[in-house]
């Protein structure tokens, strides 16, 4: 078994999503996949696993090679609160069971990648700033070293997207090293922030463990919080 | 720059109509149900299929009938005819209620959807189109771009041939950028020295690899190579001038009186070694570390404007490096190796079911994580203590000096490097397009076989394309038959 880069994509399924918005991210998703399944070096390592959350979380794709992953059909209902926490929550037991901490007998995956996307803000607060805080990336955030050390899950990345209007960048601080803000979330932003992530992918898949400060710069028009 | 089209692409079909049909007879199955049997059919994902990747996709019908029939029992399903799949590899085959698409296709299609056709009780009830297609063969994406100008130019590969004298062994080395270097046009950050016949009657080897994370690697791993095998010749001189050299480990006049006493090999690590040894190789490698210090100040002292100042970490790089002698009775290898890779004796004592591996491949909780020769808490007494090993033996089949992008295709986890099992299958690769393919051939000067391993480093594992080195130490008479068959 080869070094997986494990990539983690939390996909907002509330009930403003419903309609146009998850279309646009599908379609979003569908250029994502199919410009990574032309990267070799992405298809040697990448393993995706997509997950939804609205008013419960399910996991749509468990952590899958990425060249046998094929993109599921994505739903919104007319009304669902914004369960993130709840997707942060089923996210971590997913971590646990899926990614492989190396040994004698095997080698370790890379940190994986976590990419959050949400037009909203969290409905389940409580929950959600549990899990949040037990995301740890490999950089500390605003000059915490502590905070990683006792944060169990470790990421590699962890990119958030706040799309439109609703969406409270500054809230996806808690977990995010970095928050995309998408001033309306219509097709061409969720492109331009699909691209982003693919190059993020792209570039860690060839050297997962470089610095975060010589990351690929964000697409043109896109907001770093 | 875009990739001039790959032989495979000509391929293409662009007429690809790639049709099952099949038949579903029930005694009860109501419109209603056939209805939404459909709809299900509709929201099944394939994965796509890809050029010489074995591949095997489930169409589950039985289980998607139930979901949406609950009440019907008697579903028969078969398959009617299928369109398509045949020239491109692929055998679709009902296995009870799962439609299989299994094989290994040979050419690309456009992504035309795959269509199922379905039958209800013989009449035509409906076709769901499933996106699907094969795409090109994954090796076939690889660009091969020249490396970058900028500081600290490499070659993008080397090799080397050189017999140790007096003995019947060889050293091959080599050298390549590893395919995912060549893909985005980056340097090879792999290195090796070899210093044969130094005073004294020693040899010295090293090979290193650059850390990917790390701008200047690559002259890290250069400079450690080649400053390491020097400052060891250095260090082994004066020692031996000085009387440092101990005796108990490798003293001739011992053996002469008593050649049985030669062991078979023995093996000591920097704790129950003489100190003599470890402090030879904990001079050298004090040494080798401030020339990187050197180097880092040196470019510091000429930074470009807006470039931020140098640090130790940008010449980040692992290291494997040893001192070895042939002595009449028998040979001496003392080492040292911090960071991934192989580091290994084979078949010592001439018994090629053992294999002695000098020391532990630094590997991290998750992938990547190794350890680096210039970390200041590796020039230590302690850790080099840790690190060094001293071997004495009669005699051996190969000394063997990797780094990951060999070893960890063949050597999976730690443990596999003290597999006699997977050292023997090691020296049999040498199939067309492996890496020892002619390399062992009886009957070829040593730069023939050098030029044979380093085209022989181009070997297609999947999943592995870091640059690669090897240096081997070894009689390849001994090797022109697979140690399999020598059994």
């Amino acid at each position: 078994m080869a070094r997986r880069l494990p990539i983690y994509i939390l996909i907002d399924a509330s009930g403003s999503m419903h309609g146009k918005a998850i279309q646009e991210v599908k379609n979003g998703l569908e250029t994502l996949l199919e410009s990574l399944q032309q990267d070799p070096y992405a298809l040697g390592t990448v393993w995706l696993s997509l997950i939804s959350y609205g008013r419960e979380a399910r996991v749509l794709v468990p952590l899958t090679e990425l060249d046998l992953f094929a993109l599921p059909k994505i739903d919104a209902p007319q009304t669902a609160p914004t369960n993130l926490g709840e997707g942060l929550e089923l996210l971590l037991e997913q971590y646990d069971k899926e990614v492989v901490k190396g040994s004698a007998e095997r080698k370790g995956d890379w940190l994986p990648i976590l990419v959050v996307m949400t037009d909203g803000v969290p409905t389940d607060v409580k929950l959600y700033k549990e899990t949040a805080q037990k995301i740890a990336t490999a950089t500390p955030r605003d000059g915490a070293p502590s905070e990683t050390a006792q944060a169990k899950y470790r990421f590699g990345r962890v990119v958030a997207c706040a799309a439109g209007p609703e969406a409270k960048a500054e809230v996806l601080k808690d977990f995010a090293d970095e928050v995309v803000e998408l001033e309306r979330m219509d097709g061409p932003s969720f492109a331009a922030f699909c691209q982003f992530v693919s190059d993020t992918i792209g570039y860690c898949s060839q050297a997962p463990t470089r610095e975060p400060q010589e990351l690929p710069p964000p697409p043109p028009g896109m907001r770093f919080v | 720059m875009p990739a001039a089209p790959s032989d495979d692409r000509l391929q293409r079909r662009p007429d690809a109509a790639l049709k099952l049909q099949f038949s579903l007879r029930s005694s009860a199955i109501s419109p209603r149900e056939r209805q939404a049997f459909q709809a299900s059919l509709d929201g099944l994902r394939l994965p796509k299929a890809r050029v010489g990747t074995p591949y095997e996709a489930r169409i589950e019908l039985g289980a998607t009938l139930r979901q949406s029939a609950p009440e019907v029992r008697d579903a028969e399903f078969a398959l009617v005819r299928d369109a398509g799949f045949a020239e491109i590899g692929l055998t679709p085959r009902l296995d009870d209620d799962v439609l299989l698409l299994a094989g290994t296709p040979t050419s690309e299609t456009t992504d035309a959807p795959l269509e199922l056709e379905i039958y209800v009780d013989e009449e035509p009830f409906a076709t769901v189109a499933l996106p699907w297609g094969v795409r090109p063969d994954l090796w076939s994406l690889w660009k091969n771009l020249p490396s970058p100008s900028g500081p600290y130019p490499v070659e993008d590969q080397a090799s080397q041939a050189v017999g140790v004298p007096r003995t019947d062994k060889l050293v091959l080395a080599a050298g390549r950028r590893g395919r995912s270097h060549e893909h985005r046009g980056q340097f090879r950050e792999d290195a090796f020295a070899v210093k044969i016949g130094a005073p004294g009657g020693w040899n010295f080897f090293a090979v290193a690899d650059g850390a990917g994370s790390a701008k200047f690697s690559r002259q890290g791993a250069k400079l450690a190579c080649e400053t390491v095998v020097d400052r060891l010749a250095l260090r082994f001189e004066l020692s031996y001038r000085q009387g440092e050299i101990p005796s108990p480990l490798f003293s001739e006049r011992r053996r002469r009186a008593r050649p049985d006493d030669a062991p078979t090999y023995a093996l000591y690590d920097g704790t129950n070694a003489p100190p003599a040894l470890v402090a030879v190789f904990h001079c050298a490698l004090y040494e080798t570390f401030m020339r990187v210090v050197a180097e880092r100040d040196a470019r510091n002292q000429t930074l470009p404007p807006g470039e931020r100042p140098a640090q130790l970490r940008d010449f980040y790089s692992t290291l494997l490096c040893c001192a070895v002698r042939k002595y009449r009775s028998g040979w001496a290898i003392l080492s040292y190796w911090v960071g991934d890779g192989a580091f290994a004796i084979y078949g010592p004592g001439g018994d090629s079911s053992q294999v002695v591996s000098l020391g532990e491949p630094d590997g991290g909780e998750f992938a990547g994580q190794t350890r680096f020769f210039t970390s200041k808490s590796e020039i230590a007494l302690e850790p080099i203590q840790r690190r060094f090993r001293a071997v004495v033996l009669r005699d051996f089949d190969a000394l063997v000096m990797a780094t990951d992008g060999v070893a960890d295709p063949y050597f999976e986890v730690a443990d596999d490097l003290r597999s006699p099992r997977k050292w023997q299958d090691f020296w049999n690769l040498r199939g067309p397009g492996d890496l020892f393919d002619g390399v062992f051939e009886r009957e070829i000067a040593p730069d023939e076989r050098a030029r044979r391993l380093l085209e022989g480093l181009r070997f297609k594992v999947p999943d592995n394309h870091d640059d690669r080195a090897l240096l081997l130490l070894l009689n390849p008479d001994r090797f022109a038959d697979a140690p399999a068959s020598r059994r």
